[in-house]
């Protein structure tokens, strides 16, 4: 399990845990990002884009740490 | 275009038509319609394709997110087309999800259109899934079937329909197709269901299943905010924790709130221990998995697997590049600036030319006097000079919408999150501040409203604080004018360096805030970016043209006013009595004296030049040369006099400006203005500035021309100002300080409402202006020093 921030470009990732703030958790599932979906890392870092369901989003500074996958 | 809804019933499948209705129509019923759907999935496209532009712009009741209400006529309806913010989700995220959620349960329009991207459906109908269950009637346009097809999938909206219960029509908002299958459907839902709503269950599995049917039984029971809400969805909101809905159940009824709060809390430690996930997540969870049961009933098949991203992929590879992009994004901002002012200058010219010819013929066609000093001085002055910058303006609303419907602005937002994080911002920060010209060009107005998008209350108000810094639309005008003065060979690097001294400075203060006054936690950035797409003309010229017209409509009414009474405010009381009489008779002692040498050629003119001494100074030049010619004997001495009139007609003019109301106000500011190289004309200007920043440059207009004599020799005000003696430190100074100092009236009252607290309005005020005072005290002081 590893921070989505630490995942290389390119690579496949599944989600396991959202962040912290249930809010924030919400906004992430309306926007296709749930716990056991795939995705795909288009551009990696701390302010990555992943793509997920088919369509691209990029997350903030500290979000995409609190944020852990497995690659798959 | 406008009139593609017509005739609806005709092009409407007949057959269907359930059996009223289709008869005879005495009057037409009338049904709101509200749009809604994921940003970026062309609800303005399609709502500008369904209305033309017979659109109404306001504001929802009570808050400040933009209302566009459009009408559409078919045959046997009106319905009243409302587009409601972009949204995934109908939770209490961001104000934009609460407004649409509100709109909908309070207003109750008889059909929701969902505008879904066909090529996405996946995510796309995870909202439409919340408007089944609120059970609202619901029809969904699958719009952008033209690249869903590209890609090679076969969408079956037919089937999709059946599935889901609600009308399903295909789309491609771009070109208008299927708008009239739309719009057709939408009334015949309309009509059917009669305001009726039909809550739709979804199971939510074992684990949230029976808690969900307990919680709704006692919600029925008490009939706990049934007015508004079916029973299942509130059970669901207390699970999801969602803020509006437990507070308006707390005051609904207190009891059975903290009862299902307390289940609520329960059934989240539990799947919290036994499956460590949420219950927000499990919820979304068992949509997705509904959508996908759906989906796979049918609805989507597809050729090839094209990745419709692939192509926006390699591009953002090399536009959001870690280095490549920020060097290249300054670069495409850098351009804007380029276009503007290269093709720009030229129709800006023809503009400005046509108010000085129209002052022109006023003054020819008007006898000098009060009325005709309103007209010239106050009036065209004023109004004139902030329509001569229309044809600049739209250009900079042409490139900035091509910049939003290319998809490249939100790139922007997310390259910038990274360096708003530093000063305690936000990536949805960018919004506002480029609405309030952070590309030179917009308005802080809508700017400091655009902050909705923003969670956490305390980003949200330095990003409302900082944002009046930015290059607005009415500022932008006042800087080119003394960017052509003082740099004329660099307007454009000077403009680009004024928009980036705005940022820096809003940066710089949005940090000094955050880390004294607001201090707060950071939340997170997380944002959309949708592919890259060329934006269509017809689009371009929508966006453009409502917000020319925006502007256009406050030089005709706002700065119509202010430049009356600017006007009105330099113009009286005008010098006193024996000061009057004393340049009265001074002026007739000289008068006389050229009269006494002019009378054999100019017999006629005596009487007159008594009566009307002011007028005088401009028939002299042309009798002058006459007399000249006639009597080379004294020419000097016939000069000499001239010129001691026309001086003391200046000293008048001076004199009663400076002694108007405005005047008083601009010299009493002088010793304070002193210090950054203001002059009191410069200050009059500054203070009229507060009503509306576009009135600077009227003021300023007004105030260098009252104070001149020979109109004929009517030199722009950019030669005015330099011969005048402001200089290139004192421009400097003075376009500092317009960037920076208070925001505008409206600006002011728009951060009152936005922050709710008029503290803030008053701190925006008087931080600003001190702030901006000092920056340009240093920008002078050096300059005169350096230069
Ligand atoms: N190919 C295609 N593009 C579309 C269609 N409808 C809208 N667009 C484009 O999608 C982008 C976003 O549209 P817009 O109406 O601004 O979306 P909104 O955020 O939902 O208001 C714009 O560039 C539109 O030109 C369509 O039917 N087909
Ligand atoms: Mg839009």
């Amino acid at each position: 399990m590893v921070s989505l921030s630490r995942c290389p470009k390119g690579s496949k990732v599944r989600v396991l845990e959202l962040c912290d703030d249930p809010k924030c958790r919400c906004r992430l599932c309306s926007m296709g990002l749930t716990p056991g979906v795939e995705a795909v890392i288009r551009q990696d870092g701390e302010s990555c884009r992943v793509c997920v369901r088919g369509d691209e989003i990029c997350l903030g500074n500290g979000l995409a740490d609190q944020i852990k996958v497995v690659r798959v | 275009m406008t009139n593609a809804s017509q005739n609806v019933s005709a092009a409407s499948a007949p057959g269907k038509e359930p059996g009223k209705g289709s008869g005879k129509d005495a009057a037409l019923s009338t049904y709101t319609i509200a749009l809604a759907g994921n940003p970026n999935a062309g609800k303005s496209t399609l709502f500008n394709a369904l209305t033309g532009a017979r659109t109404h712009v306001g504001n929802y009741p009570g808050i400040t997110v933009e209302k566009k209400v459009g009408q559409v006529r078919t045959s046997d309806a009106v319905l009243n087309v409302v587009d409601l913010p972009g949204t995934y989700s109908l939770t209490a995220y961001s104000a934009e999800e609460l407004v649409a959620r509100d709109f909908l349960v309070e207003e109750r329009p008889q059909a929701v259109v969902d505008v879904l991207n066909a090529g996405s459906l996946e995510r796309n109908l995870y909202l439409a899934v919340q408007f089944l269950e609120l059970g609202i009637p619901v029809v969904l346009g699958l719009n952008m079937m033209d690249e869903a097809r590209k890609m090679g999938m076969v969408v079956d909206a037919k089937r999709l329909g059946e599935l889901l219960g609600c009308p399903a029509v295909e789309l491609v908002a771009r070109t208008g197709t299927g708008v009239r299958e739309l719009t057709a459907a939408a009334t015949r839902l309309a009509k059917e269901r009669q305001g009726r709503w039909k809550p739709v269950e979804i199971s939510y599995g074992p684990d949230l299943d029976p808690v969900l049917a307990e919680m709704s039984a006692a919600i029925m029971t008490k009939s706990f905010l049934s007015s508004r809400y079916p029973a299942r969805w509130v059970a669901l909101k207390y699970l999801e924790n969602d803020s509006q809905i437990r507070e308006l159940g707390v005051q609904a009824d207190p009891v059975l709130s903290a009862w299902l709060e307390e289940r609520a809390a329960h059934v989240a430690a539990h799947l919290r221990t036994t499956l460590s996930t949420y219950p927000e997540a499990v919820i979304a969870d068992y949509r997705y998995g509904f959508i996908a049961s759906v989906l796979k009933g049918g609805v989507v098949t597809r050729d090839n697997l094209g990745d419709r991203l692939a192509f926006s992929d390699r591009l953002d590879q090399v536009l959001t590049h870690k280095l490549l992009g920020p060097v290249l994004m300054l670069g495409v901002l850098y351009l804007v600036y380029q276009i503007t002012f290269t093709v720009g200058k030229v129709p800006m010219e023809w503009t400005q030319n046509l108010f000085a010819l129209m002052a022109k013929l006023v003054e020819g066609a008007l006898p000098e006097g009060l009325l005709r000093s309103l007209l010239v001085d106050g009036i065209i002055a004023g109004v004139g000079g902030v329509m001569g910058f229309v044809p600049l303006v739209m250009l900079i609303f042409l490139l900035i919408a091509f910049l939003e419907d290319s998809g490249y602005m939100a790139r922007i937002a997310y390259m910038l999150d990274r360096v708003f994080r530093i000063f305690g911002l936000h990536g949805c920060s960018v919004m506002p501040f480029i609405i309030s010209g952070g590309i030179a060009g917009g308005c802080a107005v809508p700017g400091v409203m655009a902050s909705r998008t923003l969670r956490s209350p305390k980003e949200r108000l330095a990003t409302i604080l900082t944002a009046p810094f930015m290059t607005c639309g009415a500022k932008l005008p006042v800087l080119i004018l003394l960017a052509s003065v003082f740099f004329p060979d660099s307007q454009a690097q000077v403009l680009f360096g004024m928009t980036l001294l705005g940022w820096a400075m809003a940066l710089a203060v949005a940090w000094m805030l955050r880390s004294s006054m607001v201090r707060g936690e950071a939340t997170p950035f997380v944002m959309e970016l949708p592919p890259y797409r060329l934006p269509t003309w017809r689009g371009l010229a929508i966006h453009t043209w409502e917000r020319t017209w925006q502007y256009m409509k406050k030089a005709g009414s706002m700065i119509l006013a202010v430049s009356i009474v600017v006007w009105a405010a330099m113009t009286f009381p005008g010098v006193d009595e024996d000061k009057a009489a004393s340049f009265e008779a001074a002026k007739a002692e000289i008068a006389a004296k050229i009269e006494a040498i002019e009378a054999p050629a100019a017999p006629g003119t005596a009487a007159d030049s008594k009566d009307e001494a002011p007028a005088l100074g401009s028939e002299a030049p042309a009798q002058g040369e006459e007399a000249a010619t006639a009597q080379a004997a004294e020419p000097e001495g016939l000069d000499a006099l001239k010129e001691k009139l026309a001086d003391i007609e200046k000293r008048e003019a001076a004199e009663g400006l400076s002694a108007s109301l405005a005047g008083r106000l601009g010299a009493s500011l002088e010793p304070l203005t002193r210090y950054a190289g203001f002059d009191w004309r410069t200050n009059i200007a500054l203070v009229g500035g507060f009503a509306a920043k576009e009135v600077i440059i009227s003021t300023l207009g007004t105030a260098y021309s009252l104070g001149k004599v020979d109109k004929d020799d009517a030199a722009p005000l950019a030669e005015m100002l330099s011969a005048e003696g402001l200089t290139v430190a004192g421009g400097l100074a003075l376009m500092v300080f317009i960037l920076l100092y208070s925001p505008c009236f409206p600006t002011v009252v728009a951060i009152g409402k936005e922050t709710g607290s008029w503290k803030w309005s008053v701190f925006s005020m008087t931080f600003n202006t001190v702030f901006a005072y000092g920056l340009a005290v240093a920008v002078f002081q050096f300059g005169t020093r350096l230069f």
